[in-house]
């Protein structure tokens, strides 16, 4: 067994990427992801890798377009503010099926907001943050472990389904430490890359492109686009349930969220209050059949979220029709992040 | 008999969608040829932009990715770095490169990444109807300048190839036309000189090219070919503004 | 077994090293851990506060309300995060720099030592937090003495390693103090 780390969940985004064998990094600083680049400015360059401090949030998203098209793997990682930027390149890497590894550390909005954690970036990373009608794969960790573990699926799955693949985490998730064992890259199947540029030799041309201006061919592009977001749906949802078998209550909520509300649940349930936790991992494709499920037997959702209400709207379309949805939430404010205390409170209203 | 004259294997078989009169025929055939002439054709990648000229992969038997409008440079730098065997260039129009590229270019060129920059300036956005440009002459009309472009509120036209100049990183940087056969052989020699540079990684080089609009310009052929070789060498001069080998 | 504790005082005592060598501590016990350090607002004004929860099951939330043990090692962190141990809980007080008084809460216990003469008088005032440690662990039992001073190899960058011996001393008087207390 590899030895237990103690590392902060940006070091372990970081860790992670090298394991996946990207080497290629292009990032532009803000705060709190910069643990991110520091950390990949020092590794890259020792493994023959390429790191670029780019002129902007804009230049580093091509950039990775550009590595992307050529087929190595490479990532980019940013804030809110910075994503908002990227979301013209995502929109074309999705267009272009490229993969490429986006991670965003949020943090508070709108505008230049504050950096204090939040979740007010699910609309953005969920339901294609730029024009034209796309989604990419957006997963959640909750943990310093699950930072290395999801960038080493985000890698794999980009790189299965020729799109985009975000980790969505804020700074709690970002600046904690905790133990982290460390662990090679999954055995995963994984499609030959045929279609990257790399000069043509004697082969035929081929293009990365996003540009469709024939007869029915942009059509035909979005219901394929389209196909693997079903296939996506189909494969690869992933979430996790806490104390739920017998739950008369569960919490849907993610990321940080997800870590505070485990410990309400604890306490809540020191109280004899039947409480649980649906923690969705894969933000897109969302785990519909889990709700589905779980709301078949349980019918009160408390969702919990650090913004007015995003995932909300995906947990509602999921559930059974006659089931409950409540609300907390938490847009942030200066250092103040909602405690298990006061989300006991919140459950208790409810149970 | 002997063939004196071919198509560059660079270059595909097909027409262009080009408007008669347009440089952008010409130009692409300087680029082919100069492909050809160093052999790079098969390790090519190039990088489109968007603009009249994005079609590049329909006429370029080459490998290409397509950048986001003004983004070529940052595509090409990724590309770049990660197949640094590759022989990368990207070809843009003025809109593209210096306007919403702006950025995009100064920093690639700063950086001294090891690529090649075509640029068109033909003094206007051509794709989407003759708006003016950052490159459009002081008085200009286009259809966003009707009343001719007004240096005290827009600006004065941007020479690029002498900002870019400036720049430590730029190993090479040249101002062409291909208004006249004089022009045309003298951007023929410093297409393939800029090329050259690449292929012996001497950094990042850099070739503005004139180009006619005579669509957008609303003029014949002749006349847009006469006021490359007039009014826009008048203020956009020739000639080559940094060469590494020369310092 | 499960220990949420919160480290407050002003940025030069310490604090996140403490933080970090307790979860340091805790990881080589096996435990699970969190270490969730105040940033941002939060730090404005040289404050500097973290959060560690060891558990041997899940930790749950790094963001804890009301903490078991609160160490407080400066004026403000007393205003401020005193108030917030929870019922039954303890709050472990520098006195050389905190003036306890009107700080009465009689639903916690509350230890007073005057950490900065205690380090002090061990030819170092910067080893406050060693002996803050010391005395945390000597009341709750979170980690062992023996995990903690190998986890200052963790903690400690190289360099530092030649200063282990004297904090271990620092670790050792803070522990003793409270255990006399006990006694």
């Amino acid at each position: 067994m590899s030895k237990r780390l103690f590392v902060k969940g940006n070091e372990a985004v970081a860790m992670a990427a090298i394991e996946a064998g990207c080497r290629y990094y292009f990032g532009y600083p803000i705060t709190p992801q910069s643990d991110i680049p520091e950390y990949l400015s020092r590794e890259l360059p020792r493994l023959g890798g390429e790191f670029i401090q780019a002129e902007s949030e804009i230049a580093s998203i091509n950039m990775l377009l550009g590595a992307s098209a050529t087929g190595v793997r490479a990532m980019t990682s940013s804030s809110s503010p910075g994503i908002s930027l990227k979301q013209e390149g995502i929109s074309y890497m999705a267009g272009s099926e490229l993969p490429g590894v986006i991670v965003n550390i949020s943090r508070s909005g709108p505008g230049l907001g504050g950096i204090d954690a939040s979740q007010a970036d699910y609309f953005q990373a969920v339901k294609g943050g730029g024009h034209g009608g796309y989604h990419i794969i957006v997963l959640a960790p909750s943990s310093v472990q699950e930072m290395y573990d999801l960038t080493l699926l985000a890698f794999d799955l980009a790189d299965i389904y020729r799109m985009p693949a975000m980790i969505l985490a804020d700074s709690v998730v970002g600046q904690m430490k905790e133990a982290l064992v460390p662990h090679g890259r999954p055995d995963t199947l994984l499609p030959a890359k045929d279609w990257v540029v790399r000069g043509k030799g004697d082969g035929e041309q081929r293009v990365v492109k996003s540009l469709y201006l024939g007869d029915g061919e942009l059509e035909a592009h979005n219901w394929k686009l389209h196909a693997k977001y079903r296939e996506l749906k189909e494969k690869e949802e992933r979430w996790e349930e806490f104390e739920t078998e017998d739950a008369e209550l569960v919490i849907a909520a993610f990321g940080s969220t997800a870590r505070i509300a485990k410990t309400a649940i604890m306490m809540a349930r020191e109280a004899g209050l039947k409480v649980g936790l649906l923690r969705p991992i894969t933000l897109f494709p969302f785990p519909e059949r889990a709700f589905a499920a779980l709301t078949q037997r349980c019918k009160r959702i408390l969702d919990v979220e650090l913004n007015t209400g995003q995932m909300i709207e995906d947990v509602r379309l999921s559930i059974a029709r006659d089931a409950d949805v409540f609300f907390y939430g938490r847009p942030p404010g200066a250092g103040s992040l909602p405690t298990p205390e006061e989300l006991l409170e919140q459950i208790r209203k409810y149970c | 008999m002997q063939q004196v004259f071919k198509r560059p294997v660079s270059l595909k078989d097909v027409q262009t969608h080009f408007c008669p009169g347009c440089h952008h025929g010409t130009i692409h055939r300087l680029v082919a040829e100069a492909l050809d002439e160093y052999g790079v054709q098969q390790r090519t990648i190039g990088v489109a932009s968007v603009g009249c000229s994005v079609f590049l992969y329909g006429y370029f038997d080459i490998d290409v990715v397509e950048a986001p409008h003004g983004r070529a440079a940052a595509v090409a730098t990724g590309v770049k770095r990660a197949r640094p065997d590759s022989f990368v260039f990207t070809y843009q129009g003025d809109g593209d490169l210096a306007a919403i590229g702006t950025a995009e270019i100064i920093h690639a060129a700063n950086r001294g990444e090891d690529i090649c920059v075509i640029f068109v300036n033909n003094t206007t956005y051509g794709m989407t109807g003759g708006q003016m440009a950052p490159t459009t002459l002081v008085g200009q009309k286009t259809s966003t300048s009707p009343y001719g472009r007004n240096q005290s509120k827009d600006g004065a036209p941007i020479r690029m190839a002498e900002l870019l100049a400036q720049l430590k990183g730029v190993a090479f940087s040249a101002r062409v036309a291909v208004n006249s056969p004089k022009n045309l052989m003298d951007a023929k020699k410093q297409i393939k000189k800029a090329f050259r540079y690449q292929v012996e990684g001497k950094g990042f080089s850099f070739i503005e090219a004139l180009s006619a609009c005579p669509t957008n310009w609303g003029m014949n052929p002749l006349q847009a070919n006469e006021r490359v070789g007039s009014e826009m060498t008048d203020y956009f001069k020739l000639g080559v503004f940094k060469n590494v080998e020369n310092l | 077994m499960r220990h949420d504790v919160f480290i407050s005082g002003f940025g030069g005592q310490g604090v996140l090293l403490a933080g970090n060598l307790l979860s340091y501590a805790a990881v080589i016990e096996g435990k699970n851990v969190s270490f969730f350090p105040a940033y941002g607002v939060e730090k404005r004004g040289g404050a500097a506060m973290c959060t560690v929860v060891i558990a041997d099951g899940e930790v749950g939330s790094p963001v804890i309300g009301s903490p078991s043990v609160s160490i407080v090692l400066n004026q403000a962190s007393l205003d401020k995060y005193g108030s917030r141990v929870r019922p039954g809980g303890v709050c472990i007080i520098n006195t050389s720099l905190v003036d306890t008084a009107g700080f009465d809460r009689e639903d916690i216990e509350i230890i007073r030592l005057p950490m900065n003469d205690i380090a002090m008088q061990l030819g170092d005032a910067r080893m406050v937090n060693m002996v803050a440690v010391g005395a945390y662990v000597a009341k709750t039992g979170a980690v062992s003495p023996a995990s903690l001073t190998e986890a200052l190899k963790d903690a400690l960058p190289e360099r530092n390693h030649r200063f282990i011996p004297a904090n271990v001393k620092a670790i050792e008087a803070g522990a003793e103090q409270v255990n006399n207390q006990k006694a």
